[in-house]
C-alpha cells in the first residue's frame, strides 16, 4: 500500500508543471492567508513578550486596594514603610529587603513629537535598580539620588528620539539625559526614570504609586499575600508581576487578537474552498493517468492518499511563501502600543502556519480525493 | 442582453467548480467589504472630532490649571469662548462598571453647543448643585430617569471629607450629543459643585475647552498658547481635539494600518483564482469560440462574452460578499470601538459596495487579459480541425 501511495503520488508532483496554473493558485491562496495569519501574529507575539519580560514570577507588585493599574494607584509613605516588614520579601547585600516604591508620571508629548498621547516618567528608590536585575545602563551612567536627572529607557530613545544630553521639559524645569538603559525588553524601555523622591517633590506629588518587590523565591508570594490581606493597616492589594502583566495585556490586546483570527478564519474558508475548486480541476486533470493506475492495479487509497498529499505539498509550500513573506516585511520590525516592541515571526509561528496549512489542504482535498479514488477505470480509460 | 444565456451556459458548465469560484469571490469580498468599512470608519471616526476645539491641560501631571486662567484665554485672538470640562472618575455599583461624569460650567455649556446642554440646563445644575444631567444613550445604558438618585463611587478619595461616595440626582435626559463628541463622557455635573466638595489642594484648578472661529488657524493657536504659557507656574498643553484623537488612535494597535493590506491579499487571493479560472475555461472552450467567430461573432463579441463571463460572478460575488460584510463589519467595529477615541459606525456604506464593484470589474478585467490574448491568437481552421 505505501509502496502504491508512493508510486501514485510521485506520477502526480511528476505532472504539476503540466498543471502549473492550478498549482499556483493553490500556494497564492494559502501565501496570503499564512502571511496576513503570521503578520497579526509578530505583533501579539511582540506585545506579549514585551509584557512578559516585565511579568517575572520572582517579582510582585503593591497597588492601592481599589486599582486596577499603576494608573488609578496611591500608596502612602505609611504603607510603604510597613510593607517594608512584610515576609517573602528577598533582601539585599546590606540586609535592606529589596522593595521599591516607586511612582509613574504621565506627561503630555513635548512639542514636535507626533503619533504619541504621553510620555511616561518613572520615580524608583534606592532599591530600584537592586529589584530589576535585568536593568542595564548602556550608555552615560545612572541618575544621582537627589539630582535632576534622568535615564531613558532604550525603545522610548529610539522612538522619541531622545539621547544624552537632551534636556526633557518635566515639573520644575528641563532635566538632562544622563544615561540610556535596557530592562531585558520590557516594557519600561518606554520610560524614562528618575529618582523618586526628586521627581515627587518637583511634581508637588505626595504618595507613592506602586511598590515593586524581589520576592525570596516565587514560592513566597503566597506567604506574603496572607500578610497584606491579613494587615488591617494596609488598603493595599499584592499581585505577582507575571499576572499583573499578563491582565494588562490581555485587555490591551484582546480585540487585535481577536480580530487575527477572525481574519484569518475568513481568509482560510476562503482558501479553502479555493483548494477544493482547484483539486476538482486537478483530479479532472489526471483523470486518464488514475483511470491507467486503477486499471493496472493500483488501489482507490493510494489515489486518496495521493491527492491528498499533493494538496498538502502545495498549501505547504504556499505557507512557507506566505511565512518568507511575513519575516521579510515584519520581523524585526519596532513598533509602539504601549510601549515600545519588536515584532516577531518566531518559529513557533512559522510552525503554526504551517499547521494551519496543511489544515487547510487537508479539508479542501478531501472531497476531490475521494472523487478520485471512485473514479471507475473503465470511464477513465474512456478518455484516453 | 443576448449575451446572457451564454454566460448562464459557461456558468453551467461546470456548476460545482463555478459555485465554488463564486463561494471564494463573496469570502474574499467580505474580508474586502470589512476592512476597507473598517478603515474608512477609523478615519470619519477620527475626522468627526473637531478641529476649533480646543483642549487646553497642564503639560504634567499632578496639578490643573488655575481657574483664573480662563480669562486670559478667552481674550486671546479667535477664542469665541472657554469653558470648564473636569472629568470625575469612578464606579457606579460594581467596580467594575467604570463612568465618568464630565462636570461643567456655564461658559461651556454657552461655547460648545455640540454638546445640546442649553442655558435652562445649566439654570437647573445651578439650581441643584448635585444634580446630573444624562445624554439618551447614557440614561439607556445606566438605566435611569429624571428624579432617580444616583451614586458613584471614586477609587480613591477626591472629596475633602474623604469620602469615596457621590450622591447624585439625576434631572433630567438631554439629546445625544453631535457626532465627534466623543471625547468626553456624557453625563454632566456642576463643575462648581463639585470644585467646592473637592480637597483644598485640588480646588480652583480645572481642564479647559476652547471654541475658536477658525480650524485653520487651531495649530497656531494652540502654540502660541504653549508658547505663552512656557515658563508659568503650570506650562500648557493645548492640542486640537482631532490631534488629541489622532495621537490616541496611532499610540494604540488598532486594525487602523494594517486593514487595507489585509482587503488587498483577500482580493489577490480572488484575482488569481478568478484568472486561473477564466484560463482554464477559455482553453477548454477553445473550439466553442472557433464556431461562434465563425457564426459571425466578431473579437469584440467574443471579448465581452468573455469579460461576462468573469465579471458576472465577480459582481454578484462583490455584492453579496459586502452584504455578509455589513452584517459581520457592524459587530466588528462595535468591538474596534473599546480600543479607539471615538463612535466607530457601522462601516459598510454604499460608498464601499461601490468600491467594491469597481475592483470586482477591475478582477474581471485582469482575469480575462491573458485568455483574450490567447483567443485573438488563435487560428481558426486549426482549432476548427480539432488540432
Amino acid at each position: 500500500m505505501l509502496r502504491q501511495i508512493f508510486t501514485v503520488t510521485a506520477l502526480g508532483f511528476s505532472t504539476i508543471s503540466q498543471r502549473r496554473g492550478t498549482s499556483i493558485v493553490i500556494v497564492v491562496g494559502v501565501a496570503c492567508v499564512v502571511a496576513v495569519l503570521l503578520s497579526m501574529l509578530s505583533v501579539n507575539a511582540g506585545n506579549s513578550r514585551m509584557y512578559r519580560a516585565a511579568g517575572n514570577e520572582s517579582r510582585a507588585i503593591v497597588l492601592s486596594k481599589e486599582a486596577t493599574s499603576e494608573g488609578g494607584s496611591a500608596i502612602p509613605r505609611e504603607s510603604v514603610a510597613t510593607l517594608l516588614n512584610a515576609p517573602g520579601i528577598a533582601k539585599g547585600r546590606d540586609g535592606a529587603p529589596l522593595a521599591d516604591a516607586q511612582v509613574r508620571m504621565v506627561f503630555m508629548p513635548p512639542p514636535g513629537l507626533t503619533g504619541v498621547d504621553s510620555i511616561e516618567v518613572r520615580g524608583i528608590g534606592p532599591a530600584g535598580v537592586a529589584v530589576r536585575e535585568e536593568l542595564r545602563i548602556e550608555s552615560g551612567r545612572m541618575f544621582r539620588t537627589g539630582a535632576h536627572e534622568l535615564i531613558v529607557g532604550a525603545g522610548a530613545s529610539r522612538k522619541f528620539g531622545m539621547k544624552l544630553g537632551d534636556r526633557v521639559l518635566v515639573p520644575g524645569g528641563s532635566w538632562p539625559i544622563v544615561g540610556i538603559f535596557s530592562n531585558g525588553g520590557d516594557r519600561s524601555e518606554t520610560e524614562l526614570f528618575a529618582d523618586a523622591e526628586t521627581l515627587m517633590s518637583a511634581a508637588r506629588h505626595e504618595t507613592f504609586g506602586s511598590m515593586l518587590l524581589k520576592l525570596e523565591s516565587p514560592e513566597s508570594f503566597g506567604e506574603l499575600e496572607r500578610w497584606v490581606v491579613a494587615n488591617p493597616s494596609l488598603s493595599v492589594k499584592v499581585a505577582r508581576m507575571s499576572d499583573y502583566m499578563r491582565g494588562l495585556n490581555a485587555r490591551r490586546m484582546q480585540f487585535f487578537r481577536s480580530m487575527t483570527y477572525l481574519i484569518s478564519g475568513i481568509m482560510a474558508l476562503g482558501a479553502l474552498f479555493g483548494a477544493v475548486k482547484i483539486m476538482y480541476a486537478a483530479v479532472r486533470a489526471r483523470t486518464k493517468e488514475i483511470g491507467t493506475l486503477r486499471a493496472m492495479g493500483f488501489g482507490s487509497g493510494a489515489v486518496v492518499a495521493s491527492v491528498l498529499l499533493e494538496a498538502v505539498a502545495l498549501a505547504l509550500a504556499g505557507a512557507a511563501l506566505g511565512a518568507l513573506i511575513a519575516w521579510l516585511l515584519f520581523d524585526g520590525r519596532e513598533v509602539f502600543s504601549g510601549g515600545v516592541f519588536r515584532l516577531q515571526v518566531s518559529l513557533p509561528l512559522v510552525l503554526l502556519g504551517l499547521a494551519w496549512a496543511a489544515g487547510i489542504a487537508l479539508l479542501g482535498g478531501i472531497v476531490p480525493a475521494f472523487r478520485a479514488g471512485r473514479i471507475p477505470a473503465a470511464q477513465a480509460l474512456r478518455a484516453v | 442582453m443576448k449575451y446572457l444565456p451564454l454566460v448562464w451556459a459557461a456558468f453551467r458548465r461546470r456548476t460545482t467548480e463555478s459555485l465554488l469560484t463564486l463561494v471564494v469571490v463573496t469570502i474574499g469580498f467580505t474580508l474586502f467589504g470589512t476592512m476597507v468599512g473598517l478603515k474608512v470608519a477609523y478615519e470619519n471616526a477620527l475626522n468627526a472630532n473637531r478641529l476649533d476645539r480646543l483642549l487646553v491641560l497642564e503639560r504634567f501631571c499632578c496639578t490643573m490649571l488655575t481657574l483664573g486662567l480662563r480669562e486670559q484665554l478667552t481674550s486671546l485672538p479667535g477664542v469665541v469662548g472657554a469653558g470648564i470640562i473636569q472629568p470625575l472618575y469612578g464606579y457606579h455599583q460594581e467596580p467594575s462598571q467604570e463612568i465618568g461624569i464630565t462636570m461643567v460650567d456655564e461658559p461651556m455649556v454657552i461655547a460648545l453647543p455640540e454638546l445640546r446642554l442649553t442655558v435652562d440646563h445649566w439654570k437647573q445644575l445651578a439650581a441643584t448643585p448635585t444634580g446630573l444631567f444624562f445624554s439618551r444613550k447614557e440614561a439607556r445604558k445606566w438605566n435611569v430617569k429624571p428624579g432617580d438618585t444616583f451614586f458613584v463611587n471614586t477609587r480613591r478619595p477626591v472629596r475633602e471629607d474623604g469620602a469615596t461616595a457621590w450622591q447624585f440626582t439625576v434631572l433630567g435626559i438631554v439629546d445625544d450629543p453631535a457626532e465627534g463628541s466623543e471625547w468626553t463622557s456624557h453625563i454632566y455635573g456642576n463643575f462648581n459643585y463639585y470644585d467646592a466638595v473637592r480637597s483644598p489642594e485640588r480646588r480652583g484648578r480645572a481642564i479647559f475647552l476652547l471654541a475658536i472661529d477658525d480650524p485653520a488657524k487651531a495649530s497656531q493657536t494652540c502654540q502660541s498658547i504653549d508658547r505663552r504659557y512656557a515658563n508659568s507656574p503650570t506650562p500648557t498643553y493645548c492640542v486640537p481635539l482631532r490631534e488629541d484623537a489622532r495621537s490616541i488612535a496611532d499610540s494604540v494597535i488598532t486594525m487602523r494600518e494594517t486593514s487595507l493590506g489585509i482587503a488587498a491579499a483577500g482580493i489577490f487571493m480572488v484575482l488569481f483564482l478568478c484568472g486561473n479560472s477564466m484560463a482554464e475555461s477559455v482553453r477548454e472552450r477553445l473550439p466553442e469560440f472557433a464556431v461562434l467567430k465563425t457564426l459571425g461573432f466578431g473579437d469584440r463579441a467574443v471579448a465581452a462574452l468573455v469579460f461576462l463571463e468573469a465579471a458576472l460572478p465577480s459582481a454578484v460575488g462583490a455584492v453579496a460578499g459586502t452584504i455578509i460584510a455589513a452584517v459581520l463589519g457592524s459587530h466588528v467595529a462595535e468591538l474596534a470601538s473599546e480600543d479607539f477615541p471615538g463612535r466607530l459606525d457601522s462601516p459598510v456604506s454604499p460608498m464601499i459596495v461601490a468600491i467594491a464593484l469597481v475592483a470586482a470589474v477591475a478582477i474581471a478585467l485582469f482575469s480575462v487579459a491573458v485568455p483574450l490574448r490567447r483567443l485573438k491568437a488563435m487560428d481558426l481552421a486549426t482549432v476548427l480541425a480539432g488540432r
